[in-house]
């Protein structure tokens, strides 16, 4: 409990960092969530161009664990 | 005697398509063809696109007046901001993801057969309603609003018989004409 308190008490900012790495794991899920929707809507309705937005949803998804792993390090 | 048709492919944005070319759904037969493919007026897209364009140049035109009312304290690392823009520019992406395609999924389609709905209403959630022509009881449209008038959209419904879902095409281009295909099918069933 001790080492947990000087830890926060050394470094404010320890805690703003948990803080954005746990809102962009919740991201992260939402990026998930939003590709397997597209893969859900693109089977239901096949348009021509389905693949460019199963490529723009798979981009988002992986620049939200990018960024999630650059967080981790220059945070 | 043969009726030549001419297909249409479909593009991107569109939202009024008569026999459109390499487009297919989930449950359509063999011998099904495509009449009528319909989206939401691009107008009802609006409210989202005003809401994404100033999420794209808030941060640009904002980034100035950051230091003139300290809205950071001064001893903010750079990495917070670097990382703070691009979770924004991010969130951005996914808000702008999220309602284009909900927009370009949701799509109402009128086949030789049938009448489809297709409903995206929440994330991993959606809804496919159909009738056949033959169960169709009666069609009425209402173009209502300024809006309505002016870009000549509204709502199409669609009442059935017996078990089958009413359907309704919301917010679609040109009611009038997409109540009068149903109707000219129908009479023809």
């Amino acid at each position: 409990m001790d080492f947990i308190i000087n830890l926060f008490s050394q470094n404010p900012l320890f805690i703003v960092k948990i803080f954005v790495l746990l809102l962009e794991i919740i991201y992260i899920s939402f990026a998930f969530v939003l590709y397997r929707q597209e893969r859900l809507m693109a089977t239901t309705v096949e348009v021509p161009v389905a693949s460019f937005f199963q490529v723009l949803s798979l981009a988002h998804f992986i620049g939200a664990l990018f960024l999630f792993v650059i967080s981790i390090f220059i945070l | 005697m043969t009726e030549s048709v001419k297909h249409i492919p479909a593009r991107m944005f569109s939202t009024f398509v008569e026999h459109p070319l390499g487009i297919k759904f989930r449950g359509q037969h063999p011998q099904e063809e495509i009449l009528l493919f319909l989206r939401k007026h691009w107008i009802t897209n609006t409210g989202w696109v005003l809401v994404s364009f100033l999420l794209i140049i808030i941060p640009v035109f904002g980034l100035p007046f950051i230091d003139v009312i300290d809205l950071l304290p001064p001893t903010t690392p750079f990495g917070y901001i670097i990382v703070g823009f691009a979770f924004w520019y991010l969130v951005t992406l996914g808000y702008i993801l999220l309602n284009f395609l909900f927009w370009f999924y949701n799509v109402n389609i009128i086949t030789t057969q049938r009448i489809v709905d297709v409903d995206f209403i929440y994330l991993l959630y959606n809804e496919i309603s159909s009738t056949v022509i033959g169960n169709v009881e009666d069609v009425t449209y209402k173009r209502a609003g300024l809006l309505g008038s002016l870009f000549d959209y509204g709502n199409v419904f669609v009442q059935t018989a017996g078990s089958d879902p009413n359907i309704e095409f919301l917010s679609v281009p040109h009611p009038s004409t997409v109540s009068r295909i149903i109707t000219g099918l129908l009479q023809r069933s």
